[in-house]
């Protein structure tokens, strides 16, 4: 028999459909995870790999260029600030703030945006519609001038940077988790747990809720790199975190008044950020790539 | 009749209001979805629904279960009124009535486990300790014939007629008294049909559960039901006991229906004995709702609606010729 069929498919030269060739055409992720790779290592390291003290100014080697240049030290790697800072050092400590005001950040959207998008989305009708048009009025309102009112009323600092992009963010998540929730509640298993027995809270939790993890995976990696760029704005403008601590926006900053003659001051906290932005938004294509069941399937 | 009723519907209507406007809304015209229909099933019985999509079979169903309120008439469940229940009777009466639907592929939660899926409805009545919901779970994975590995699963790892006996394994988890079955078979193979099909028999008797079939297909629904019902545009037209029916039917539409069965002879003319479309359950034809495509249609038809009559014990049509 196992020959009939042999002879059978090679008479009719059939060849089996190649279903690995499909599959690679997912996106690589290496250059993103790399980049993400080396700014969770400064993050977690920045204690251990840093060579100086980030706040230990010393004035006698103020604005030192880096190493490579003419007039700079093999001790200062990326040169020195204009208080003699060690610029490698400030940027290693600076992903840390990052990574707290952007994980913060979407902390709270986050969970406005879920609570608010699962309830609009499961219960419909007149609440639905109430959610949705506070949505719409809250994006209206450009999120900068809310932001420059809290900081106003409350004083700049980092927590007033992530409760006033935390409050500003929800409608994106509340729209997507809506959206969300609106296909999958006519779904036969969440008809079936109600006949269970289920209250709405127990479907929200335990069969919608799971259901919705991926989307908000992919959406909160790509909207962290837009917090950083935005937190980095806020303290670039003054805003935000206040000197002396190390901030990548602070830095460019701190900067920008020696741009003529101290370029590298600008440079590479600018680099930094567009690093890590980067790879947050390339990981995030990745992941949508991977998570999405209709791409699987392809 | 020694045997008792279970479920008994008593003139259910339900209608889909169709609105206009954003704010002000305007009601401007109802679906009539299921309009007035009444029937009985006994304990231990099974009744079969069926009819053309769209004629209200699996709306019948979703207000039988609670999924959604009737517009009017009243639903009884061992004589009691299920709209007149309070929260926690509500609850309570859900461990009476469980479900199947029809498509396994949409029916099981993608990101639970077998043994969580079949457990779910017993943790929410909180019934048992976890190490008795367990071991209820492997004793029903065997009497559905799926094996106590299963239980480690997701769902994405079985085939339709698995999934299908893992969602019956589900249904029978609290010990119901009565399963609606919304369309089981449609989605499986032919010969993974027969083994649910004969799943179902087996436990009916085992547990004497009483079955509400819903399908379109009169073969499946030949095979397990002791009553029929036959659906058109959201009345019932003829509801018999099931050998009644298929030896002696009396709507037209009936008639037209069982005609329409597909016979295994390909020398077989077929017979197209139904014309047109089924009109629009927005705006129902007057008088009768099948007139329009009934070959035999008289002029009392178009004006006056017919009731239900009982021709022979237990046999019901509604229509003009008897």
């Amino acid at each position: 028999m196992k020959e009939n069929g042999q002879d059978i498919s090679q008479a009719l030269s059939i060849t089996p459909p190649d279903v690995t060739e499909k599959k690679l055409k997912v996106r690589k992720p290496y250059l993103g995870l790399f980049f993400l790779g080396v700014f969770f290592f400064m993050v977690i390291f920045a204690d251990l790999i840093s060579p100086y003290d980030p706040f230990a100014s010393d004035l006698s080697k103020g604005t030192l260029p880096p190493s490579w240049q003419e007039g700079g030290t093999a001790a200062h790697l990326l040169g020195t600030d204009f208080l003699g800072r060690d610029q490698l050092s400030r940027i290693i400590h600076g992903s840390r703030m990052s990574l707290v005001v952007s994980v913060g950040c979407i902390l709270i959207y986050g969970t406005i945006g879920i609570i608010l998008g699962l309830i609009s989305g499961f219960f419909g009708g007149k609440t639905d519609m109430f959610i949705m048009r506070l949505s719409d009025i809250w994006q209206s309102v450009p999120g900068l001038i809310v932001i420059l009112l809290l900081v106003s009323v409350i004083g700049a600092s980092a927590k007033t940077v992530i409760i006033s992009i935390g409050i500003t963010g929800w409608p994106q998540f509340a729209r997507v988790v809506r959206g969300e929730c609106l296909s999958l509640k006519e779904r036969d298993f969440v008809r079936l747990a109600r006949v269970a027995g289920c209250s709405n809270f127990q479907i929200m939790a335990s069969h919608i809720f799971p259901n919705i993890i991926n989307t908000l995976l992919v959406l909160s990696t790509i909207q962290i790199a837009g917090i950083i760029v935005l937190s980095a704005t806020l303290s670039f403008l003054g805003l935000g975190t206040q000197p002396p601590s190390c901030d990548w926006g602070l830095m460019l900053a701190e900067g920008r008044q020696y741009i003529t003659y101290a370029w590298w001051l600008v440079t590479f906290p600018g680099i930094a950020i567009a690093i890590t932005v980067i790879g947050f938004n390339l990981t995030g294509d990745w992941l949508r790539e991977i998570l999405d069941p209709k791409q699987m399937l392809r | 009749m020694s045997k008792k009723k279970i479920i008994s519907v008593e003139n259910l209507k339900k209608y889909f209001p169709i609105t206009k406007g954003f704010i002000f809304t305007n009601v401007i015209g109802n679906v009539k979805a299921v309009d007035n229909i009444s029937f009985d099933i006994l304990e231990g019985q099974t009744l079969g629904l069926v009819g053309e999509s769209g004629c209200g079979k699996s709306t019948t169903a979703n207000v039988l279960l609670g999924l959604e309120p009737p517009t009017s008439g009243q639903i009884k469940f061992q004589g009691e009124d299920i709209a007149q229940f309070s929260k926690t009777q509500l609850f309570s009466f859900r461990r009476n009535i469980q479900a199947v639907f029809q498509d396994p592929f949409r029916s099981l939660s993608p990101r639970k486990k077998v043994k969580q899926i079949i457990s779910e409805p017993m943790s929410v009545h909180r019934v048992g300790l976890r190490e008795m919901q367990y071991e209820r779970v492997m004793e029903l994975l065997s009497l559905v014939g799926l094996s106590p590995e299963h239980a480690e699963l997701y769902p994405h790892e079985f085939s339709g007629g698995q999934r299908q006996r893992i969602a019956i394994a589900r249904a029978l988890s609290l010990n119901p008294k009565t399963i609606i079955l919304d369309e089981p078979l449609s989605a499986l193979d032919v010969s993974i049909q027969a083994q649910i099909l004969n799943l179902l028999i087996d436990l009916q008797k085992k547990f004497n559960l009483t079955f509400l079939i819903i399908s379109h297909d009169l073969a499946v629904v030949e095979h397990i039901s002791d009553n029929i019902g036959v659906m058109y545009l959201g009345i019932l037209a003829e509801i018999a006991p099931s050998d009644k029916l298929y030896s002696n039917p009396k709507h037209p539409y009936t008639v037209a229906l069982l005609e329409s069965v597909p016979i295994a002879d390909p020398d077989a003319k077929v017979e197209v004995s139904l014309e047109g479309e089924v009109p629009s359950p927005l705006n129902p034809p007057p008088g009768c709702r099948f007139h329009p495509r009934c070959p035999k249609a008289k002029a009392e038809c178009k004006k006056t609606e017919p009731e239900m009559k009982e021709i022979t014990s237990g046999h019901f049509v509604s229509c003009h010729l008897y």
